[in-house]
Formats: structure tokens, sequence, C-alpha cells
């Protein structure tokens, strides 16, 4: 692998910049302030200034640039979130995520990696209804991503395979995911899609339930499951067989779920299929 | 055209007539699902040249192989005729900032960055084109001017240009110089490929290269001296903010085809 060695003088710079570049913004009583006061002194001694502005203020033009980039950009990945929280708390938050967890990544995309653990592990931002809100907007993350394979198609599977299949793990698409609210948010979510930016403004109610997520080809879907159909959807998507997974099931659910279960399992996996949420090959 | 994420209804019901799509590297390198599958549907039908954003030549973090390995196969998988990025920096010190940073132009750092495009460009196997920065901040310890550092590296490189020509614009205004002088310093037979585009004008008189607004009348008839000055090369309009439909962008993009006439060459 070829290298090239660097210029100390432009190591230092761009170390210096980079200071520049990530100086955070104060919030403080709804307001955002920049701290050029406190760049480093000797990069601000080589801008050359230009009418009235030092250099000083042309490098606040790339701090500020540098923070818009990067706030826009996990606005967009977070709307829920963002939404719930406004803007300016959200901003908040990213600033100290990003604190935590810089961009290491060339691609924006990658921006949001540590997202997740970062809310989990902040007690001030760690509260269940945005920890929920952050999964919400990451399944769609996910999704956008996730291959999108041939879905599985019993029909073309011999009697003698079909037999086996309770005692096989079922694959599912990548593109499928499950998700358990305590908040009305896949609710919330969906109407931010239909509103637009200016008027968001959202104020979730309480009460659970169990959701499953799929994506074909550019549109998503979000279908409401019962407790027991989320139950036997998470332990399938967790890698169990259809017989273990319905062994459980029938350990501790009560009567009424069981009867729900033996009367509709059929129907329930007939329209899984034709949602196409499993994918072939390992069955 | 550039490929935004705005047009793809459009394009995939009405396939336009395009000569071109210019796609972002960094939004498929590696792609999957249905960032891939779009990327396949375009390619069935059109060419697609390759810009990056983060490659980051000018950063004196070492080059980054995994980035470079995926790059050349997003450059395989599309067919792309060249690949281009920006003479700057956009990472060090292992952090990435997402940003088009800019340099003092020194001779040490010209022949660092020269030698940085050689390897990727063999690597690469591919024509590489280096695009000239808008930029916000001068360097007091430069030794050259922006278009001297620009002509230094791509000729000791042996790389190409790829000229943006707002850019000139908003560093002529940003560090008050003459952009036509920055244009005829150019060897157009090492232009890849052109860029125009839009730019938004600060409160205290800095233009910022924010791609987001219609093109200017001055930055056309930029655009129409290079195209006097050494025309036909393929033009690209960028747009990433304020998107307009595809027909309104395209239609603006075709704009060139006035100023190329002006100028005297018409596009073959």
């Amino acid at each position: 692998m070829r290298q090239v060695d660097p210029p100390p003088a432009l190591v230092e710079m761009q170390r210096q910049f980079g200071e520049v570049l990530t100086m955070p913004f104060w919030f403080q009583d709804g307001k955002v302030r920049r701290q050029i006061g406190a760049y480093p002194p000797e990069l601000v001694r080589r801008m050359v200034p230009r009418a009235q502005l030092t250099g000083r203020k042309r490098l606040a033009v790339y701090n500020r640039q540098y923070w818009y980039r990067i706030l826009n950009t996990l606005q967009g990945d977070f709307p829920l979130l963002t939404a719930l929280l406004t803007a300016y708390r959200f901003n908040q938050l990213a600033t100290a995520y990003l604190g935590k967890f810089p961009s290491t990544h060339p691609s924006l995309q990658e921006l949001a990696h540590g997202w997740n653990d970062f809310l989990s592990r902040e007690s001030e931002w760690g509260q269940s209804l945005y920890r929920q809100a952050a999964e919400l907007d990451t399944i769609y993350r996910k999704a956008l991503r996730a291959e999108e394979v041939e879905a599985f198609n019993p029909a073309l599977l011999s009697e003698n395979d079909l037999e086996k299949l309770p005692q096989q793990p079922l694959r599912f698409q990548e593109t499928f995911a499950l998700f358990t609210e305590d908040w009305n948010l896949v609710e919330c979510r969906l109407s931010l899609e239909r509103t637009a930016k200016s008027e968001q403004s959202i104020t979730p109610r309480y009460g659970r339930s169990h959701w499953a997520f799929y994506r074909e080809a550019s549109r998503h879907h979000w279908v409401k499951l019962t407790p027991v159909q989320f139950s036997l959807l998470s332990l399938l998507h967790s890698g169990e067989t259809l017989e273990v997974a319905l062994s459980r099931i029938s350990d501790r659910s009560s009567e009424a779920e069981l009867e729900e279960l033996q009367g509709n399992i059929a129907a329930w996996f007939s329209q899984w299929v034709a949602w196409k949420w499993f994918a072939p090959n390992r069955i | 055209m550039g490929l935004r994420l705005p047009h793809y209804g459009h394009i995939f019901e009405y396939w336009p007539d395009v000569d071109f799509f210019e796609i972002i590297s960094e939004n498929f390198l590696g792609a999957t699902g249905l960032p891939l599958a779009r990327l396949h549907r375009i390619l069935d039908r059109y060419r697609v040249v390759l810009h990056g954003v983060s490659l980051s030549i000018a950063s004196t973090d070492p080059l980054d192989y995994d980035y470079l390995r995926q790059l050349k196969s997003l450059v395989r998988l599309t067919k792309a005729p060249y690949f281009t990025d920006h003479l700057c920096w956009t990472s060090a010190q292992g952090a990435h900032y997402h940003e088009l940073l800019p340099l003092p132009f020194t001779e040490e750092n010209a022949r660092f960055i020269a030698k940085k495009a050689e390897i990727v460009q063999d690597y690469i196997d591919a024509p590489f084109g280096l695009e000239n920065l808008s930029s916000y901040v001068a360097f007091a310890d430069s030794e050259m001017n922006e278009w001297e550092f620009f002509n230094t590296v791509v000729r000791l490189s042996g790389c190409h240009y790829m000229l943006d020509i707002n850019n000139v614009y908003v560093s002529s205004v940003n560090h008050d110089f003459a952009p036509t002088q920055y244009i005829d310093s150019l060897d157009f037979s090492r232009v890849l490929q052109c860029h125009i585009a839009g730019h938004t004008r600060n409160e205290d008189g800095t233009i910022l290269d924010t791609h987001d607004q219609p093109i200017i009348d001055p930055v056309w008839k930029l655009y129409e001296y290079a195209w006097g000055r050494g025309g036909g090369f393929p033009t690209l309009l960028e747009r990433d903010g304020n998107i307009p439909p595809f027909p309104e962008a395209h239609a603006e993009a075709m704009q060139a085809r006035e100023f190329q006439i002006k100028a005297g060459h018409a596009a073959s």
C-alpha cells in the first residue's frame, strides 16, 4: 500500500482547523452562540482578513457550515425524535452525541452509527420515549439500505420440505423489523410523513402496541400485531423454529390467546408470506 | 445532471433524455438494498460518472485503501470513464468533517497532494479529475495563488481538472481576484468535465457554495468564457438544496447549450 509522508506544518494546521470546525455552539435560553473567541490563536493569526471580516470571522464560516451539515443530517436521520424534542433540543443532543461519537467514516450515512448506544447510556436523553423514537427512526434507515431478496414461496417446496418446515428456522427479509411502542409513535411518524416540515409538532399518547414494519421496493408498511402474533414473530425472528416458538407460546399463554393462535395461525402465515416477509434459502 | 433523490420518481417514470448522470460516489460505495437497486435501473439506461466528496486527497492521514477499494469497485460497476473529487481535505487525525476544507498554497503541499493523487489514479486505474475548491479563508503563508496551486498539482500528478466554474467565481469574490485570470491559466486539454451551480451570499459578503439557487448571470458568463477558451468538455449542473422538479432543473442545465453557442463552439 503506497503512502506519502505528510508535511508536518500541514498536519498541525489540520489539527487546529479541526478544533475550529468542531467547536461546539453554546445553547442557552433558547439561543445558540458560537465560541469564536476560543479558536486556536495560531491559526487565527494565519488567516488573511478581508474587508470587514477578521480572520476569526472567516474561520467562523467553516465552524457554522460544519455544524449546519452535521445537525441537518442527523435531523434527517431522526425526524420523529427531532419533532418530539424540537430542533433546538435535538441539536443539543446531537452536539453531545458527537462529543462522544465523532464521525470516523467517509459517509454521512454512518454518522448515526453510535446513536442508540449513546442514548442508552445517557440519563439526560435516555428516557424511554426518546429511545423508542430513535429506535423507530433507525428501523426506517436500516430498512432502506437492507437487501430485499426474492421472497419465500412455499409453493416451490416439495411435500417433504414442507413437512420439515416447522423444525427449521425461518429466514426473514432484512427489510423487515418488529417494534414495540409505549406511545403511539408509529402513528406520529406516519403523520409527520404527511405534514409539511414547518408544521411538525407532535404530542404522543401513552399506550402499548406491537408492530411489524416492512419495505417492499420503495414503499414501506406498518402492520399492527396482536400480542400473540408479536410473540410468535419475535421468537421466529430471533431464530427459533416454528415448533419451538409454538411450544414456548403455549407454555405462557392464556386460553384465549391459545385459541387465537390455533384458530388463525394458518391464515396469518398465508398473509405474511403474501407480504413477502420471509426469504428463501435456509428453509 | 447530478442524480438526486427527489428526481428518482420523475426519472423512473419518464426516462428523460439526459446525456449522463453524475452520482455522488459515497452514496453508493458498498451500496445494498434500495440504493443499489435504483443505481442498477439508472445504469441500464444512462451513462454515469462518479463524483466524490470524501477522498480527502489533501489530508495528512494515510490514504484509506478500504475507501479506495470500494471506489474502484464502483468505477467498475458503473463503467464510469473517469472519477472526480475535490482538491481539499475532509478528514484528519482519523476524524471525518464532511466539509471541503482549504489549505495553504505552498510548493510543499502541492507536491504532497500530487504524489497522493498520482497513487490514487494508478490504483483506481481510471482518469482522476481534481476539482478546484471554493473557499472562505486565505492563508497568510500561501506562496502562490489558487490557480497556480491547482495547475501545479494537476501537472505534477498527471491527473486532470474537474473544473467547477461556480467555485472559480465564488473564490474570486471571496478572495478578490479576476476569475478570467484563473480560467486563462488552465490547460483545457486536461479538463475532464465542468460543474456549474448556484450559490448563496452571506450578509457579511462571503459567498457560500451551497448549490441551492439558480445559476447567476456572472457564472453563466464565466462558463461562456471558459467554453470560448477550450470548450468541448461535459457540463454538469449541481443542485443539492431547494431542488426544483426534474424538468425545471433539466431546463436550467440545458441553458448551457445557449452559452456554448454564444462562445462560438457549439457542442458536437
